[in-house]
């Protein structure tokens, strides 16, 4: 079992009110929990997410496995108009405690553009909603041990390529992630790469080969999009005055250019040291050969870093 | 007791739905009178003439049972004991509103009464509602769950995947559509040949179909209703044919126009729900309008909210 898995085993087991929703349920938890709670779907995403909405009013803590996040915009309107807005209209009076699991791209599928999608951006305009975006299989697991137990709707973009090379859940508890609060994935003095999702792993690989050239790069996994950690960013940029944020996601009106705005905003580094690392604007391409050129890999990470360092003014 | 005793008595049972009616009926007369005036932000959709619906549903509700209304939704938390004076500060978008002023006209909701209230996006209400159903059923909790919404509705794609859904789950939920011939200015026919209670059929809930401008019919059909819904845990759909006296959206000062056929309007209108008593409601009449009256004179007497609760109630969580 990997860590996921053994978050949500022991989450069942604690919180007889977690009700998991699927359109594929894992017969381990079917045993365990019975089809009441672990509810098969058919597949409709609208309505599976609206009576999630409606478990979650009732006092129930829905976990939706959406599959692909792809599948979220045939479920926008619970997602944005119903489950993040129900606390607001009542004043209060209703709470919807829903967490939607959700993958975007990554794994070598090349399922294609209508698959494959990175909308954390988008999601996070909707007010009231936490969108996790886990760095590797274990953030994957705390953010979802967090998510279980928190007030409020959380979608966590997850990419099944974190899950590739999972170790085994060696046992006790999953600890929960905190939402809002970076985690510094490798220590660094030169560069600050931040990087979201799939991109903290790239950056990982990057720095890897950067430390050959004699760069020390510090990696910065932001692990929430929504709310964003400002303050964890800004001293995580100021510690080495340069900056390359990156982000899987394209770049225009992307969580990449609220990062960069933030810390040329705070004056925690000169504009010229805040650079963004994003996707080509374009839909998913089938082709690896073109999805290589699309998305930002350690070798753009790298390069770019590279380029950065070598316009850094003299000390 | 003499045969004239025995048909009064027969009308004083329905005294109660009477009174419901005109409670709704002078609310929303109160509150046509208030937007008017200027007086109401936004829009308001007004039950007048649909009140047999609600009063004979919610007559049947039990302690266990949960609504779920739609944008028109006055009626509905009227019928379920909602206190009126909160609810046109709602309406004026005041601090003591039901929402504290965040949710307007169109979502009056109640947690004590078990109301979860109205909504604006057509058809979404009644996903939740079996949300809400299938929570009884995972608790193991009696009750039922009744849904509210228009024929409008029928069309969205939410509403015919949740019927699906909840005669598969067997969810204890009582679609009740009021069946008022349109959806918003278009007639309901041009636009879909299948009557409601025949779509809710064809994806396996059981329709039944009523006057929905007889409150006792309509009584009736939810009494027998409701108790399968909660015992048997399995959906039932009620079709309720009725009519807007005041049409579908009412915004900013003036009435808006009548699109609906002179001899249309007028045929419904001699079938008003609330012309088939055959007692006196004179007495209750008056009081219903006293109440509203002084409801809403509460309510324009209550302060705006402060701007510093403008982000209260967005998220439960403090970073």
């Amino acid at each position: 079992m990997i860590a996921l898995h053994a978050a949500l085993v022991q989450a069942l087991r604690r919180d007889p009110d977690l009700v998991y929703l699927c359109t594929w349920q894992p017969d381990l938890f079917v045993d365990e929990f019975g089809p009441e709670r672990i509810r098969s779907m058919p597949i409709a995403e609208n309505a599976t997410l609206d009576f999630a909405v409606g478990l979650a009013a009732a006092g129930l803590r829905p976990v939706v496995d959406l599959a692909r996040a792809a599948f979220l915009f045939t479920a926008m309107d619970p997602l944005v108009n119903q489950a993040t807005k129900l606390r607001y209209l009542t004043g209060g009076q209703y709470a919807v405690p829903l967490t939607v699991r959700a993958q975007t791209r990554g794994g070598g599928e090349s399922l294609g553009a209508q698959h494959e999608h990175l909308p954390y951006a988008m999601l996070a305009q909707v007010p009231g909603l936490v969108v996790a975006v886990p760095g590797s299989g274990a953030e994957a697991a705390g953010l979802l041990a967090t998510a279980m137990t928190h007030p409020d709707p959380v979608v966590i973009l997850e990419s099944p390529a974190l899950f590739t090379d999972e170790p085994h859940w060696a046992g006790g508890d999953v600890a929960g992630v905190p939402f809002g609060r970076v985690r510094i994935a490798r220590r660094g003095k030169d560069i600050t790469i931040v990087a979201i999702g799939l991109g903290v792993r790239h950056a990982l690989t990057a720095a890897d080969r950067l430390a050959e050239f004699g760069v020390s790069a510090m990696v910065v996994d932001v692990r929430t999009v929504a709310p964003l950690d400002i303050a964890g960013l800004a001293e995580s940029a100021a510690a080495t005055g340069s900056v390359l944020v990156v982000d899987e996601a394209i770049g225009p009106c992307s969580v990449a250019s609220e990062i960069v705005a933030n810390l040329a905003t705070a004056e925690v580094v000169r504009p010229r040291q805040a650079r963004r690392c994003t996707a080509l604007p374009v839909p998913s391409p089938f082709s690896p050969a073109l999805q290589r050129a699309v998305y930002p890999g350690p070798e753009s990470i790298e390069r770019q870093a590279l380029a950065l360092l070598g316009e850094r003014s003299p000390a | 007791m003499t045969l004239a005793d025995a048909a009064t008595a027969v009308q004083r049972r329905d005294l109660p739905l009477y009174e419901t009616m005109l409670r709704i009926r002078a609310f929303e007369e109160t509150a046509l009178e208030l937007q008017r005036r200027g007086e109401v932000p936004g829009a308001l959709h007004p039950a007048t003439g649909h009140e047999a619906i609600a009063a004979g549903v919610c007559a049947h509700l039990g302690p266990a049972d949960h609504v779920v209304s739609y944008y028109r939704c006055h009626g509905h938390a009227l019928a379920v004991g909602v206190d009126p004076a909160a609810m046109f500060a709602e309406l004026l978008g005041r601090a003591t509103g039901l929402n504290k002023g965040k949710g307007g006209s169109m979502h009056l909701a109640d947690r004590s009464h078990r109301f979860l209230g109205g909504n604006s996006i057509v058809g979404a209400n009644v996903g939740i509602a079996a949300g809400m159903a299938a929570a009884l059923r995972i608790r193991q909790e009696p009750g039922a769950v009744v849904v509210f919404f228009g024929d409008g509705a029928v069309g969205a794609g939410v509403v015919l995947e949740t019927l699906r859904i909840a005669a598969h789950q067997r969810l204890p939920l009582l679609f009740v559509c009021e069946n008022n011939g349109y959806q918003d200015r278009t007639r309901s026919e041009l636009v879909s040949g299948i009557a409601p209670g025949a779509v809710a059929a064809g994806l396996g809930v059981p329709s039944t179909s009523v006057d929905g401008n007889d409150a006792r019919a309509v009584a009736d059909a939810a009494g027998a209703l409701l108790p399968i819904v909660r015992e048997e845990r399995t959906a039932r759909f009620l079709d309720a044919a009725t009519y807007l006296r005041d049409f579908h959206c009412q915004f900013g000062p003036e009435p808006p126009g009548e699109y609906r056929p002179v001899d249309e309007v007028r045929r419904w209108r001699a079938r008003d729900p609330l012309s088939r008593a055959d007692f006196d409601l004179t007495e209750p009449r008056r009081r219903a309008v006293d109440e509203m009256r002084l409801a809403a004179a509460h309510a324009l007497a209550q302060p705006e909210p402060s701007v510093n609760t403008v982000d209260d109630d967005l998220t439960a969580a403090r970073w």
